[in-house]
């Protein structure tokens, strides 16, 4: 389940589970079973990041797939100065998964979520270790419905849809400066309400 | 709009932007705040994009996904646990308060027989189970080729579907690519561009352009109304076959397409002037 890195370890009250840059180090050292911990903390967020990009739950489990592949293949790159293990993952799984949205030419798809339907064969996990994943996810539901709607659909539009803010002012017929200062001040806003947050990830 | 125009902008801010962007292919920074703001300003920005998809509901991969993973790690996917089932347990002796030693040697004498045959019949079903499992590794190596080959068929399909579509729609533009440097002169390459009415699909088919420097590739740009140049992409080329390109997007408001050449992997934007120009387009009816 996703966490960040020490700090969070402790503030979850689980000072025995590993951090995960120590698992990103023991991957490096090719242990198989530190790839089987980080699946087990990122897999359901990573796997949700990929369906809501590809709309598919097939294609998200490739994603998935190839990601930690990456990870095991790749895990010497990751510099822990310039990003938290989640976010490193995140950004590898959003990579491949915009690559793929576009390599099938379906990027003109609209991303709200409202459109989004998941299968009902995949369900959420449940248990202690999702403790961290629920509390993060509803910080940031709680912040994402505080944003006026027109912030929150191009921040969408920009991660979830991989659209530059150009191609956002031409899919939905705004300014592209409008767009800009929209997104500016939907981050900016994200960047305060989440300090705490950021605080036990840097 | 009133909310849009509130609150003070400082660099970090920008800086967050930008980084939202240049996630994104195909983009040309649009501001240089990044110069200004420093390593905490840009970590803690990128922290903030990785909290993004916190907002979406977790969503479990199926049960197999894990075990596939991890079979593909191990680069095995049969397990070789049937092989460590079998074992048995003899049974143990049993005391009486007869005369125990006439029938405890035969008896003893029968379990070594029993032991010896049950030995013998359990080496020979792993044999025989290993055998089974190799056989089924093969079969497995077999299935996951040919649906690596049915992948690569798949998205050789859904580029040649582009390319006919952009090919065969009606009202489709053209554009030459010309040498704009003179070694190219002697013997011009023919690079052209077809653009779909729909001016998003677009195909470009090069020949004769030969392979690029060592350690470099061509990038192909689109140029807009506005003076940006977009990448759309790396690729590189071979005389004497042809190289294809295909793609659903193109930035709108382009007038003009050229070719540079650049580092392995690309570049932000071009650093040095085009190889191939073109901004005649040609509509065919």
């Amino acid at each position: 389940m996703p966490s960040p890195d020490t700090s969070s370890d402790t503030a979850s009250g689980s000072p025995s589970r590993t951090d995960d840059k120590e698992l990103v180090r023991a991957i490096v050292e090719r242990k198989e079973e530190a790839v089987a911990e980080l699946y087990d903390r990122f897999s359901s967020l990573l796997m949700a990041l990929a369906y809501r990009v590809l709309g598919n739950a097939q294609d998200a489990e490739e994603i998935l797939q190839e990601t930690f592949l990456q990870v095991w293949n790749q895990a010497a790159r990751y510099d822990p100065s310039r990003s938290s293990v989640s976010t490193w993952l995140v950004l590898i799984t959003r990579s491949r998964s915009i690559d793929r949205l576009r390599s099938r030419q379906v990027q003109q798809r609209t991303v709200t979520a409202a459109q989004q339907e998941k299968p009902t064969s995949h369900t959420s996990p449940t248990g202690v270790g999702d403790v961290l994943l629920q509390e993060r996810q509803k910080r940031l539901g709680e912040e994402m419905s505080q944003l006026p709607p027109e912030q929150r659909q191009v921040l969408e539009l920009a991660f979830f849809g991989g659209s530059t803010q150009s191609e956002i002012a031409e899919q939905t017929g705004i300014p592209l400066g409008t767009v800009k200062t929209r997104t500016l001040l939907a981050m900016k806003k994200l960047r305060a309400a989440l300090r705490e947050e950021i605080g036990d990830l840097l | 709009m009133s909310q849009d125009q509130k609150a003070t902008v400082t660099p970090e801010d920008r800086l967050a932007v930008d980084l939202l962007d240049r996630l994104n292919p195909c983009v040309v920074p649009v501001s240089d705040a990044s110069e200004d703001a420093g390593a905490v300003a840009l970590r803690s920005s990128l922290e903030v994009i990785g909290l993004l998809p916190y907002e979406l509901d977790p969503m479990a991969p199926s049960p197999s996904a894990k075990e596939r993973l991890m079979a593909s790690l191990s680069g095995e996917g049969t397990s070789r646990q049937a092989v460590e089932e079998g074992q048995f347990a003899a049974p143990a002796a049993r005391t009486g308060a007869g005369d125990w030693t006439r029938w405890a040697l035969p008896l003893a004498a029968g379990l070594v027989l029993a032991l010896l045959g049950l030995s013998g019949w359990q080496r020979l079903h792993m044999e025989r189970q290993r055998g089974e499992i190799a056989q089924l590794s093969g079969h497995l190596r077999e299935v996951n080729l040919e649906s690596g080959e049915l992948a690569r068929y798949r998205q050789e399909l859904v580029e040649a579907q582009a390319k006919l579509s952009v090919l065969a729609a009606s009202g489709v533009e053209v554009c030459s690519l010309h040498p704009m440097e003179d070694r190219l002169a002697a013997a011009p390459p023919t690079v052209t561009l077809f653009v779909a009415p729909d001016h998003q699909h677009w195909y470009l088919r090069v020949d004769g352009l030969g392979p690029s420097p060592k350690d470099r590739a061509y990038q192909l740009w689109f140029i807009t109304d506005e003076g940006s140049q977009v990448s759309a992409g790396t690729f590189d080329s071979r005389l004497g076959s042809r190289t294809e390109l295909t793609s659903a997007t193109m930035p709108g408001g382009t007038v003009a397409v050229s070719v540079t050449v650049e580092p392995l992997g690309g570049s932000p934007e071009p650093s040095g002037p085009p190889l191939l120009y073109g901004d005649e387009v040609m509509r065919i009816l």
